[in-house]
């Protein structure tokens, strides 16, 4: 019988062992316990003796070898082969139940670990044989992501493939949902302008856009109906509810930004580039700071004063307006108010903004850019009271006093429109606030 | 040059030792033998036997005059041959090293690392294989460490000898010469920051959370499954206190969180981990937190025993798959 | 010894004595809370080894040995506030008793694991030793704790690098209520001395004179480099091992017969024998260390209360803060 004579593991770290020195070559013969080579290791240097008598068929491995623990050095045959024990093959056994996970736990010694078995979810058609319980039977169970998602997006959950197991509904099931039904509902082309029946996309679509409110008609000819995506749902009901909910007040104010620009091309030969909205959103805070009416919330019939100041920068969007919040604005410099708002603008286009991203706001800004126009009034974004909007900075010749005397200069002018809510927010809070917002910007005294 | 993880170990010794002359170390064995594992070989020679001490037997000594030396301005390294003989320096761990800021309201720090070879998978058996961790994370005023590669083994090291706070250095002894990397040699000093853990892969189903030797499963799991399932892997490396802001942004963003440790399941470390997320972050969990760890017993010596104990890499593989799954 | 220095330590033991009693009659009031050690009748002891030790020696004192704080410098207000618990005892509120040692004069925090302080006073002398100072360090701990196994280690560490120590054993005859033939089979406990190859010395504890001396030849050996020393005094505590414990494992005879013996009015008899106005002295020391202790308890008790939050205070030297 065949004995194999292996690197030995001297030592609880050790890995490998370099052949010092072969003591026996092939065809000798050895006597049990005989020393067969010297070794070292990390740790120690040894001789190492033979397990058997009988005679060394075969040498593996040269001196100055590294050789890893447990491979085989040289190989001995015995003389009494039936003497010899047998070669101990410890049964391998793995105790499923043990593991706690039925038929997934591969076999320690078995084939190539299968994957786990994905439950299939339910085809389209279930086949009628055995009518398994799907719509009403046993409870889905959902993950909480899963059921704020839902919630959030207004989805029928039962209208979602869910690929998880036992056809569980799973985040990404929810997402890959919701950008399907994206695309669907983008318009279609001019050519293709076909009325009502859209094309079927059963299971994807949302469910109330699928079939036009009752009452609303169909014009025969060349109109384009579009279903509500489910963000435009959104969007309609909050401004529908926020005009609702409250009285707005606007009031304006002429902004002369010329220390703004200035500020603004001085870093930018620093090389840093900056936005208006970000200084906007400082003066803002900074008047807040002065009127926490403004950074406040209706509860019934309290007014609760946020601790927190949470700015909502409204944000285009392929998609729609969209709020995403930087929180805890007011601890934040100038320029990491600014690049919160470049990055809350880049991952909004590219819809990877989170969801709670978009809660939580106590007070928002917007700027509707280039071609904002002169002056906007903006809808509350609720439950906040205030908001502002940034229009157009255009050059405008002002009248400026210098030296006592009157002059005209050309300056880059911007209208401001502070919009708020008058159940809580009085005429000279607002107007305070607002006169507050333009001194700050006129003032210049700005620091990254 | 490539070194092994305890060749990091022994070159942290060395350049902090020579960084710092209030650097010394207590130990069995550490002087002439140059430690059980070669972990403290050249010290004696270098620094001589009033730095690099001889100690006899005697765990709670070794612990305790550290403190001593600590309040004294040392920062006194202290080894424990392996990591399970800790338990004999319970106290003065516990009770004298990692209360003494507290009870002497800020008066006094206590510079010590006590460190040693923990770790099962190296046929150590009952009384060389623990993972003792968990006792100590539940130690306010203890910081605990477990490195996982050469460089973090280096470089927590000598981020635990100059931290000022009393520091449990775990070293796992499977990784000892089992990982070869080129990291920073002598004249390029570097730290790696204690309370940091490093995002060792990027992922968007799930997120794996572990630390020490299993980390290195992990990371073949995530390649070997790279076509099924993209998994982030987080290596915590501080184990106390632990680095939060990493679980929370990944499993936000995942959705899935299993927790994967060597040391024993119930009490561990993924316990906590895992409740924390279930409190923090439940609306955003998209299926149970999971934990892997070794089994509710002794570290058996066997080899089946052994291996049925300890999460080994087809273990690792079936969580994963478990929790993608759901 | 001078006039002065003899009245000096009458001084000592006095206000330490004053400082007991207070506390005594303070926990009866409920004024205070928590554990209170009282080390009344072993006042000699701490006296007979502090009172001329270097201002930068350390001493790693027991959970009975208020008056080592005092006579090594300790702020009696600062003292008496830590009793109290309150914001400017050492602890800051975070432990009361002698858990909180007074770092700027040298002195240690003990645990309640007694025995504990041993290694770190040993690890504390090696690195005297190591940088050539000549200072030391005295771990006092008590035979109850020499049935410890932080003890063995300590001693026998401390025996092979010769370090300038002094292991200080207060024998007061009760590990709590378990005596003396309970805990051990020899006779004195400093035999053990021998076993770890230094000197083990026995004296009477109730008397100055016997503590003053075999602490200096301690002492002197540690400093000059001659290694540890066990020095055991054999004395006893009148109260009980708290204020809560009625010590009925005792007999009343046995207290009596060691009042007889009371370290103060040994000291007293001393003075008298100088020839000294012991009445103008008593009287004198008396109003002082009242005034001390009154002061102390004013100042302890109008020290604030911390807060709650406060015990998250001093955890750690470099916290990390989580992101």
């Amino acid at each position: 019988m065949r004995v194999d004579i292996v690197m030995p593991q001297l030592g609880e770290s050790v890995v490998e062992g370099i052949v010092v020195k072969w003591l026996v070559k092939a065809g000798d013969t050895v006597a049990k316990d005989q020393a067969l080579l010297e070794i070292s290791t990390d740790k120690v240097d040894a001789e190492i003796p033979s397990p058997v008598g009988g005679k060394v068929v075969e040498v593996l491995a040269k001196e100055g070898d590294t050789v890893p623990i447990q491979e085989v050095l040289c190989r001995i045959e015995t003389e009494e082969e039936a003497a010899a024990p047998p070669p101990e093959q410890p049964p391998e056994k793995w105790d499923e139940e043990e593991e706690g996970f039925p038929g997934a736990m591969a076999r320690k010694t078995g084939p190539p670990i299968p994957p786990a078995p994905r439950v299939e979810p339910p085809k389209e058609a279930p086949r009628p044989a055995p009518p398994p319980p799907a719509k009403e039977g046993p409870k889905v169970r959902i993950s909480p992501v899963v059921a704020k998602m839902v919630s959030e997006h207004a989805l029928d959950i039962s209208r979602i493939r869910g690929t998880g197991i036992d056809g569980r509904v799973t985040k990404r099931d929810v997402e890959e949902f919701l950008a399907r039904a994206d695309k669907e509902a983008a318009p279609a082309p001019p050519a293709a302008a076909k009325p009502a029946p859209s094309p079927p996309a059963p299971r994807a679509k949302p469910a109330p856009p699928a079939a036009p409110p009752p009452g609303a008609k169909i014009t025969p000819e060349g109109d384009q109906v579009i279903p509500f995506t489910p963000i435009r749902k959104l969007i309609a009901e909050h401004m529908v509810m926020s005009k609702r909910t409250s009285p707005h007040v606007h009031t304006f104010a002429e902004v002369d930004m010329h220390k703004v620009v200035a500020f603004r091309a001085e870093k930018k030969k620093e090389g840093v580039s900056l936005t208006y909205l970000p200084f906007v959103i400082w003066a803002a805070i900074d008047a807040i700071r002065e009127f926490p009416g403004l950074n406040a919330q209706v509860v019934g019939e309290t007014t609760v004063l946020k601790k927190g100041i949470h700015i909502g920068v409204a944000v285009d969007t392929e998609r729609g307006l969209i709020v995403p919040v930087i929180r805890n604005a007011d601890e934040k410099s100038l320029l990491g108010l600014a690049k919160a708002v470049e990055d809350l603008g880049a991952r909004a286009a590219a819809k990877k903004i989170l969801p709670d991203e978009l809660t939580g706001g106590t007070f928002s800004v917007t700027n509707p850019g280039q071609k904002g126009n002169l002056i906007g009034t903006p809808i509350i974004n609720q439950p906040q009271v205030g908001i502002l909007r940034m229009g157009q900075i255009v050059k405008r010749p002002v009248v400026v006093e210098a030296g006592g005397e009157d002059a005209i200069v050309i300056r880059p002018m911007m209208f401001l429109c502070l919009g708020y809510d008058h159940r809580i927010v009085d005429g000279v809070t607002g107007n305070s606030f607002l006169f507050r917002v333009r001194e700050i910007l006129e003032a210049g005294e700005f620091h990254l | 040059m490539p070194v092994t993880y305890i060749q990091a170990i022994n070159q942290a010794m060395h350049e902090e030792m020579e960084r710092d002359e209030h650097v010394m170390l207590l130990g069995e064995d550490v002087g002439i033998l140059g430690g059980a594992f070669k972990a403290t070989e050249g010290l004696l020679e270098k620094f001589g036997s009033e730095r690099v001490v001889d100690t006899p037997i005697s765990e709670t000594l070794i612990v305790g005059a550290g403190v001593g030396l600590a309040i004294q301005g040392m920062r006194p390294v202290l080894e424990m041959q392996f990591i399970d003989f800790i338990s004999c320096a319970f106290d003065q761990i516990v009770n004298m090293a990692a209360t003494l800021r507290y009870r002497h309201g800020g008066q006094t720090s206590c510079p010590i690392v006590v460190r040693g070879p923990c770790g099962a998978g190296v046929h150590g058996g009952l009384y060389h294989s623990q993972n003792p961790e968990a006792w100590f994370f539940h130690v306010p005023g203890l910081k605990v460490v477990a490195p996982a590669t050469a460089y973090d083994a280096k470089g927590l090291l000598k981020a635990a000898i100059r931290d000022d706070d009393p520091v449990i250095y775990l070293e796992h002894k499977f990784l000892y010469r089992r990982i070869k990397e080129d990291i920073p040699g002598p004249g390029e000093d570097y730290i790696v920051p204690i309370g940091k853990a490093a995002l060792r892969k990027e992922g968007k189903d799930l997120t794996v959370i572990t630390y020490g030797s299993p980390v290195h499963a992990v990371m073949k799991a995530a390649r070997d499954m790279a076509s099924e399932v993209d998994i982030e892997v987080i290596d915590l490396r501080t184990l106390l206190p632990y680095d939060w802001k990493t679980i929370r942004e990944s499993v936000t963003k995942t959705g899935k969180a299993l927790i994967i440790h060597e040391a024993r399941l119930t009490g561990g470390i993924g316990g906590e981990i895992s409740a924390r997320i279930a409190e923090d972050l439940f609306e955003y969990l998209d299926g149970p937190v999971m934990r892997l760890a070794s089994k509710d017993t002794h570290n058996a010596f066997a080899g089946p025993m052994e291996e049925y104990i300890i999460p080994n890499q087809e273990k690792v593989t079936e969580a994963i798959r478990k929790i993608a799954a759901y | 010894m001078t006039e002065q220095k003899e009245r000096e330590l009458y001084f000592w033991l006095r206000l330490i004595r004053e400082f007991e009693d207070r506390i005594s009659g303070l926990d009866k009031q409920g004024r205070i809370q928590g554990g209170v050690y009282s080390g009344k009748g072993q006042e000699a002891v701490v006296v007979g080894v502090c009172h001329d030790l270097r201002p930068d020696d350390w001493i790693f004192p027991l959970h009975r040995d208020l008056g080592a704080f005092l006579v090594k410098g300790a702020d009696p207000n600062r003292l008496m506030a830590q009793i109290f618990g309150r914001r400017d005892g050492f602890s800051k509120g975070k432990d009361s008793f002698l858990h909180g040692g007074d770092f700027s004069h040298c002195i240690f925090g003990a645990t309640s694991m007694l025995g504990s302080t041993l290694p770190v006073a040993v690890g504390t002398a090696y690195k005297f030793r190591i940088k050539g100072e000549d200072r030391v360090a005295i771990a006092f701990f008590g035979e109850g704790a020499s049935s410890r196994g932080d003890v063995h280690e300590a001693m026998n560490f401390a025996a092979i690098y010769k370090l300038p120590v002094v292991f200080l054993c207060e024998n007061n005859f009760y590990a709590y209520s378990t005596p003396n033939e309970l805990q051990f089979a020899v006779e004195d406990v400093a035999d053990r001395a021998a076993g770890y190859g230094f000197k083990g010395d026995v004296c009477s504890g109730n008397d100055l004179h016997s503590v003053m001396k075999a602490a200096r030849k301690a002492i002197d050996r540690a400093r000059s480099g001659e290694g540890p020393t066990f020095l055991e005094c054999k004395t006893y505590r009148y109260h009980g091992h708290s204020e809560h414990d009625r010590a009925t494992y005792r007999s009343e005879e046995e207290l009596i017969t060691w009042e007889s013996r009371d370290p103060i009015e040994r000291w007293e008899v001393y003075l008298e024998k100088r020839k000294y106005d012991i009445a103008a002295i008593k009287q004198e020391v008396g109003g002082k260390v009242k005034k001390i202790v009154d002061d102390a308890v004013a100042f302890a008790e109008a020290s604030p209360v911390p807060e709650g939050p406060e015990a998250m205070d001093d955890l750690y030297a470099t916290p990390i803060t989580e992101g």
